[in-house]
């Protein structure tokens, strides 16, 4: 270990003991099982598909061209899930764990995260009781693609700008999971907005209470990263080259994973702010879930100046006296919409299908 | 009110009959295999009894300890496809129809298949369902309390500059919500302290998930235990070595061996997949597994179990409003 590193470690680890003997037992940014009503967990569900799908894409391509990369792709799904499970070092025996989103963007590029995260996301629920299957969807898009995408971007964008990459990577990391967290936090408050003053002030309840314990592990995860960064920097420059970190000229004759280009990962971070802000401001302070179905009757009211006397009953609410829950309402609706989504994707799929077939010949996939 | 605390009861009791009931066959298997379940379990209680005074999350009982007690599940032998969908059906009807009875309901009943049918170690269990318990405080806290300049709502606290303040109807919102959670967690639970993974995943491949997925969740899990494996002899061997000594000695130990632990994982990739093409390895892994099959009775308690809890919701609608 040379002087530098040295001096890098002690820094680091000075700075890690200040961090810790503020930081409380972890909060992990996991949403819990049941934690979110059905509508919204289907909701960040269908916010995920694109992204799960342009994942699963590149995943495929890669697999295809490159059965070996399957192994290295699983090992690395591994590697994420176990650096996450570590418990950190810690002086006042608090027991918290990196979310290792940071690093994996890094390392891996934040295409192949949303799929890999996804699936260590369902083994922390399994095995480790972490996090659950309804709120998948919401943890998926927190933790695997907002917070990776934003610390690829700042990774890369740094890197470009000619930054030393220990601050770089240290950003990236920190300002990743910051930015993790202000995604659950927003995903908890639309969930349940405070009886006054909405989502609003909802927001500031939770990025307040669980700022004391994610700004100090947020700076812990980017000093941790940066420390294996450059410990794999360096004994190990050729496997990293092999991944494809730092964007570094993939060897396109081994075929690791690649990481995407700049422009598909703009867009896809518009997107994903565009996803994250639009209900925010859309719904603003006084939002209210509502459909068409009143507006007819408020429309004769104002009209006629008379109150409107529906003629029929539903029959369902006769039956059960009364009016269906709001969530077992919004299910139907959700499943409605699944079930369109369902049909329309898949006459999109076969006539897509169709129109490859007649421009060229058939290539039988596998 | 008093008839529908009545009805739950009489639905608990019902359906924890239901659940004794269905155990009869599976006693005399049990019987057969007493034995090995007896040793297995002496060494639980040692176990359990060194770390009686911690609950939750500690990792001194080992990280994969619900891997552990899905193996040694008495319901394990249970069809998996049934256990996934119940559970996820479950799962879902809990968080769907938000009703306390409900949510109370599904907690006790999951709580008592996982523990009296499945034989787990009640405080195996208990710590297990703590583990979200700090989600759980700090999330309906922050949904129920609220902070203002002005004394507010029915109970307030002044502190200083400000009021936190809180009112009935929060209140009440947060012991649904957090009774909802609870439940959903129990039933996940169910499944997954009696079905090990391999076996979830083998359900998924039967449902079309795309053979990608299968194929790298089947590796994934089964890497996570190699890798857990070479990180623990990595610390030990750091630990030998005074590798965590002081804090900053073991900063910089848990650094090095997360970095060299992802090299040699990615050596181990290389050597794994020539290992798997030497044996005909052509893109599919296929397990063979025991053939479980779906027992017709547990079908007919699940529906049962089913109408239980429309039955509850009912009562809770007509007691809220009769």
């Amino acid at each position: 270990m040379s002087s530098k590193e040295k001096k890098v470690v002690g820094f680091i680890s000075v700075l890690l003991i200040m961090v810790d003997l503020f930081s409380p037992r972890a909060f992990a940014m996991h949403i819990m099982e049941g934690y979110l009503p059905v509508s919204h967990s289907l909701f960040w569900f269908a916010v995920c598909l694109p992204f799960w799908f342009m994942g699963f894409k590149s995943l495929k391509k890669t697999v295809a061209e490159h059965p070996k990369s399957i192994s290295i792709i699983a090992i690395a799904g591994a590697f994420i899930f176990v650096i996450s499970s570590l418990k950190i070092p810690s002086v006042t025996g608090s027991c918290s764990h990196m979310t290792g989103t940071g690093l994996a963007a890094i390392l891996f590029g934040p295409t192949p995260v949303a799929i890999l995260g996804s699936i260590v996301l369902i083994f922390q629920a399994l095995l480790l009781a972490h996090g659950g299957l309804t709120t998948l969807g919401a943890n998926t898009f927190s933790m695997c693609i907002a917070g990776p995408l934003v610390s690829y971007l700042i990774f890369t964008g740094l890197s470009k700008a000619g930054a030393k990459k220990s601050f770089s990577v240290f950003l990236a990391a920190a300002v990743g999971d910051l930015f993790t967290y202000c995604v659950t936090a927003l995903q908890l408050a639309v969930a349940y907005p405070a009886a006054d003053g909405g989502i609003a002030t909802s927001i500031v309840k939770f990025m307040g209470v669980f700022a004391p314990t994610q700004i100090p592990l947020a700076i812990i995860e980017g000093l941790l990263t940066t420390a294996i960064i450059i410990g794999l920097e360096s004994y190990a420059k050729s496997e990293l080259t092999d991944i494809g970190f730092l964007g570094a000229q993939v060897s396109e004759s081994k075929g690791q994973l690649k990481p995407v280009g700049g422009k598909a990962v703009t867009a896809l971070l518009i997107a994903a702010a565009l996803i994250a802000l639009i209900p925010f401001f859309a719904l603003g302070s006084s939002a209210e879930f509502g459909g068409s179905d009143d507006a007819g009757s408020e429309m004769i009211n104002e009209v006629t100046g008379k109150e409107y006397e529906p003629w029929f009953e539903p029959v369902l609410e006769k039956a059960i006296g009364g009016e269906l829950p709001g969530e077992i309402e919004s299910l139907f609706f959700c499943l409605q919409t699944g079930i369109g989504v369902g049909i329309i994707a898949y006459f999109m799929g076969r006539f897509n299908e169709r129109k490859k077939l007649e421009k060229g010949g058939f290539i039988k996939e596998q | 009110m008093q008839l529908g605390y009545f009805l739950f009861m009489l639905a608990l009791a019902l359906a924890v009959t239901i659940l004794i009931r269905g155990m009869s066959p599976l006693r005399a298997h049990a019987a057969e295999e007493g034995h090995d379940h007896e040793h297995e379990h002496e060494h639980d209680h040692e176990h359990d009894r060194k770390h009686k005074h911690k609950l939750g999350h500690s990792h001194d009982t080992g990280v994969f300890s619900i891997d552990y007690y899905a193996y040694i599940s008495a319901i394990r032998d249970w069809n998996p496809m049934f256990k996934v969908f119940f559970s996820l059906a479950v799962l879902i009807a809990v968080i769907a129809i938000n009703s306390l009875y409900v949510s109370l309901f599904v907690l006790i009943t999951m709580g008592f298949l996982t523990v009296v049918r499945g034989r787990i170690p009640l405080h195996q269990y208990i710590s297990t369902l703590t583990i979200p318990i700090v989600f759980v405080l700090v999330g309906s806290l922050t949904i129920a309390l609220s902070f203002a300049r002005q004394p507010l709502g029915q109970y307030n606290l002044h502190l200083g500059f400000f009021y936190i303040y809180t009112s009935d109807a929060d209140l009440l919102r947060m012991v649904n919500l957090m009774a909802k959670a609870m439940a959903a967690v129990s039933a996940l639970f169910m499944m997954t302290l009696s079905t090990p993974s391999g076996e979830i995943i083998s359900v998924m491949r039967k449902v079309h998930v795309p053979r990608l997925i299968v194929e790298l969740m089947n590796m994934i899990y089964r890497y996570i235990f190699v890798i857990m494996e070479t990180n623990r002899k990595m610390h030990d061997s750091a630990e030998s070595r005074l590798g965590y000594v002081d804090y900053r000695t073991s900063v910089k130990s848990f650094s090095g061996t997360a970095s060299n632990l992802l090299v040699v994982s990615l050596k181990k990739a290389n050597a794994y997949y020539d290992a798997l093409i030497s044996r005909g390895y052509n893109g599919e892994l296929l397990f063979l597994e025991r053939e479980k099959k779906m027992d017709r009775e547990q079908t007919v308690l699940g529906v049962v179990y089913f109408l239980c809890i429309v039955v509850l919701f009912a009562v809770q609608k007509a007691a809220l409003f009769g």
